[in-house]
């Protein structure tokens, strides 16, 4: 019970400081920081949230009233979609690849290479490619899900220990019975186990996208408050995508515990993307 | 005192389900030097008998029960069941228990279980009857919508056995499939292996390096000799069955066989 | 290592030449040009990379692609010192101190759950566009990953070891110092490599935002000015420059943890 307590004393000491601290006089010249021009303040926002959510019209800066769930859903929308793709057509690829050795060998190092890049550099050279519509984020949120996807899926379905596929094949089983029986639930629950890696890559292909050529989306909204200096309407949208992406991942995390309730060892700490 | 065999038997021996015949494997461990983990090993399975296989490690019995599953091949020689060649290939009324863990582990202890039997095109009520005795025979009832990782390791050992015991193989090849498991859970399987064996009396061969497994369980042990592998002698246990696996370790005949396989194995330390 | 077959040797030479003959002469034809993104402005050509990549690396631009990587990497690796620094020392504090833990963790675990690249703008924001940003991103990143791993290896001890140090004679302080720091030390070293990658991804991402120097900024311009061969150029001096300063980091860490191989796999 003092634990919850001393917590909430916590936010509540940073919130004060954040609050009141940029209104002691002169304090700005000694630490830059505590302009509230650069970093809003607890109040701002709150008085925002509540404009947006009980005003209708086209007042606000940046985010005008209403604007807010839309910018939201565009964001939402391609994360989910470039999820879905990213994740079946990893998957697929992964299972193929992995039971198909001579062609498995030939795409290594090919694989280790693309594995190198870091896809994020990706981004401006999709949107050149592209442009900025839901098409380039899709893209964009598929590129960094299906490599990861796609690998610990192959990885998985390398993995699989001859013995489990000779015994079942004593037992009578067909090619396609092994595939059905053996294979596939072996390759899905390494696939299940990397979601919630999976969603918070497609979250940041997406919002990174919209970081570097939006014109839709909570991070286009972010970068556009960035460059007007509008640090209220900055906070609202930021926040917003931090629960927005929390719930994602947290639901991507309740899905992989879902599926894989036959293996309780899960991989997966505390959201590192 | 003659109990210690010649690899040609004197007497007339029941019909041979499983044969090698001059079996040789050799291994070229890539940077280590090539060598024989099987030298001409020829012996013969008998129907209806316990055959054990015990010897030092790596003197190819693991090996050898993979050449007669048809797993692997070997280098010369071949293997026989019911007279007709299979080297290379896995006769259907054949069984095999690994030394791994085989469950499947996304399917419930029934579902592994039946495996076997969907696999053969079972009819429905066919399986229910077999998973149902199974599950009765190995105590596995209260388990049987459970999953692997929610039982112990004997437990899953016990699947594993029922599944293959399920579709009732004509010969079972066992790979130190007890290996893994304490003295405590060993013996309750033990127990568990030899009373259904006792009743659907099939072949078995059973690959062991602890000498007090195989002198419980089989009829007869076969005794590897070290690298190169080589059949050293065949010996015939002499305790009656049915045997009780707790009180059979302290009978005379128990002891007797011990102590004169002991000596025979012991020759390979020096 | 397997021996690949001459099979295998030969297909991977057949994919690099077919991948590298479509690159080339795809884009160069007009149907394709018209209706697809296969356009040489769009992705440019295996020759117009190489030909710029020689120019400004060792040729008459060299210089441009230095200075710009040395740049990003520069704010990356101080950021990282920094950042694992104060992951090391937290990681150990928190394992040590229930108090500290039960008041701190949750706060670290909230802002874990969020993918701190996510966080860049804000920190543009406070921060401003020059140098300081990309650093203090730099360290955002690598305090938390470097935290997660020292934590565990300051807490994740058997039980059984420091018993029986303490059986040996050992107090708490020397305990301390031989049993739970090394450990802890270990584990966070094993987190290196990944830290510094995703380091100096974040410091490029934070230079997509405008900043005057880095890779990132080169890449924003060349994409804003619609040079397909020098975005090329700098994806590709990114992608050398970030596996070759994994790699160091992962030969770096076999050699000082050559004694604990399974805590190689953070």
């Amino acid at each position: 019970m003092a634990l919850v307590a001393s917590r909430l004393a916590l936010v509540a000491v940073v919130l004060a400081i954040w609050q009141w601290v940029p209104q002691i006089p002169g304090i700005t010249r000694w630490a830059p920081i505590f302009d509230p021009f650069f970093i809003s303040s607890p109040a701002r926002i709150a008085a925002k949230f509540w404009e947006l959510a009980t005003t209708t019209g086209d007042q606000g800066a940046v985010l005008k009233s209403g604007n807010l769930f839309v910018q939201l859903w565009a964001t939402l929308w391609a994360t989910l979609l470039g999820f879905v793709v990213g994740v079946t057509s990893g998957f697929l690829a992964g299972l193929v690849l992995s039971q198909t050795r001579t062609l498995a060998d030939i795409l290594n190092p090919y694989l280790v290479a693309v594995n190198a890049l870091p896809r994020v550099a990706l981004v401006p050279l999709i949107i050149m490619i592209f442009g900025t519509g839901l098409g380039a984020k899709v893209v964009l949120a598929w590129l960094i899900v299906f490599f990861i996807v796609f690998f610990n899926t192959y990885a998985g379905g390398r993995a699989l220990e001859p013995s489990l596929v000779d015994s079942c094949r004593i037992l009578g089983a067909s090619r396609r019975q092994l595939l059905r029986t053996v294979v596939v639930p072996h390759v899905a629950g390494w696939t299940f186990a990397i979601l919630p890696l999976a969603m918070s890559a497609s979250i940041i292909g997406v919002v990174v996208g919209e970081f570097v050529g939006g014109a839709q989306g909570l991070g286009y909204i972010i970068t556009v408050a960035l460059g007007q200096l509008e640090a209220t309407d900055l906070f609202v949208a930021l926040l917003t995508l931090c629960v927005v992406a929390v719930v994602l991942i947290g639901l991507a995390t309740r899905l992989e515990k879902r599926l894989l309730h036959w293996r309780p060892e899960h991989v997966g700490g505390a959201g590192q993307a | 005192m003659a109990r210690v065999m010649p690899r040609e038997s004197a007497v007339p021996a029941a019909r041979a389900v499983v044969e090698a015949r001059d079996v040789t494997r050799r291994f070229a461990h890539g940077a280590a030097e090539p060598f024989t983990a099987l030298d001409r090993v020829s012996l013969e399975v008998r129907e209806g008998e316990f055959l054990a296989i015990v010897g030092p490690s790596g003197c190819g019995k693991s090996t050898l029960l993979h050449i007669m599953a048809g797993l692997k091949r070997p280098d010369s020689g071949a293997i026989f069941v019911n007279g007709v060649e299979t080297t290379g290939t896995t006769p259907r009324e054949m069984g095999y228990l690994f030394q791994e863990d085989t469950v499947l582990p996304w399917y419930s202890v029934e579902r592994n279980i039946a495996l076997g039997l969907h696999y053969r095109g079972a009819s429905v009520p066919d399986i229910r009857a077999r998973v149902e005795w199974a599950l009765e025979v190995s105590g596995l009832t209260e388990f049987r919508r459970s999953y692997p990782h929610q039982l112990s390791g004997g437990m899953r050992r016990r699947v594993a056995l029922m599944m293959t015991l399920v579709v009732d193989p004509k010969i079972l090849l066992m790979d130190e499939p007890f290996g893994a498991l304490d003295t405590h859970t060993k013996t309750r399987l033990h127990a568990s292996l030899l009373e259904i064996w006792g009743k659907t009396r099939q072949t078995i061969v059973f690959v062991t390096h602890d000498l007090m497994e195989a002198i419980t369980l089989s009829d007869r042990i076969i005794i590897m000799s070290g690298r190169p592998g080589r059949v050293k002698a065949s010996y015939a246990i002499t305790i009656p069955r049915p045997r009780d696996v707790i009180k059979v370790k302290d009978s005379e005949e128990y002891l007797d066989d011990f102590r004169e396989i002991w000596r025979i194995l012991g020759e390979e330390f020096v | 290592m397997r021996r690949h077959s001459t099979l295998v040797h030969a297909g991977r030479l057949l994919v690099l030449v077919v991948l590298l003959a479509a690159w080339e002469t795809l884009p160069r034809v007009p149907v394709l040009r018209a209706r697809t993104f296969l356009d040489p402005n769009f992705v440019s050509l295996p020759s117009l990379v190489a030909a710029r990549l020689w120019q400004t690396t060792f040729g008459s631009k060299a210089g441009y692609l230095w200075v710009h990587a040395g740049a990003s990497l520069g704010a990356a690796l101080v950021g990282f010192v920094c950042g694992a620094a104060a992951g090391f020392v937290m990681g150990l504090a928190l394992a040590q101190s229930t108090v500290a833990r039960g008041l701190l963790k949750p706060f670290i675990d909230a802002f874990s759950a969020v993918p701190p690249i996510l966080l860049v703008p804000l920190i543009t924001l406070v921060f401003g566009l020059g140098t300081t940003s990309k650093i203090a991103t730099s360290v955002y990143i690598v305090f938390f990953v470097v935290f997660y791993n020292s934590y565990k290896g300051a807490s994740a001890l058997p039980e059984s070891m420091t018993s029986s140090c303490r059986l040996l004679g050992g107090s708490r302080w020397d305990i301390m110092k031989t049993v739970i720091v090394p450990s802890s030390a270990a584990w966070a070293f094993a987190a290196f490599p990944t830290a510094i990658g995703y380091a100096l991804i974040g410091v490029v991402v934070a230079e997509f935002f405008g900043s005057p120097t880095g890779l990132g900024s080169i890449i924003i311009t060349s994409m804003n000015t619609g040079s397909a061969t020098d975005l090329m150029v700098s994806i590709l001096a990114l992608a050398v420059m970030g596996s070759g300063l994994v790699g160091l980091a992962r030969l770096a860490e076999q050699r000082l943890l050559h004694w604990r191989p399974e805590y190689r796999a953070a």
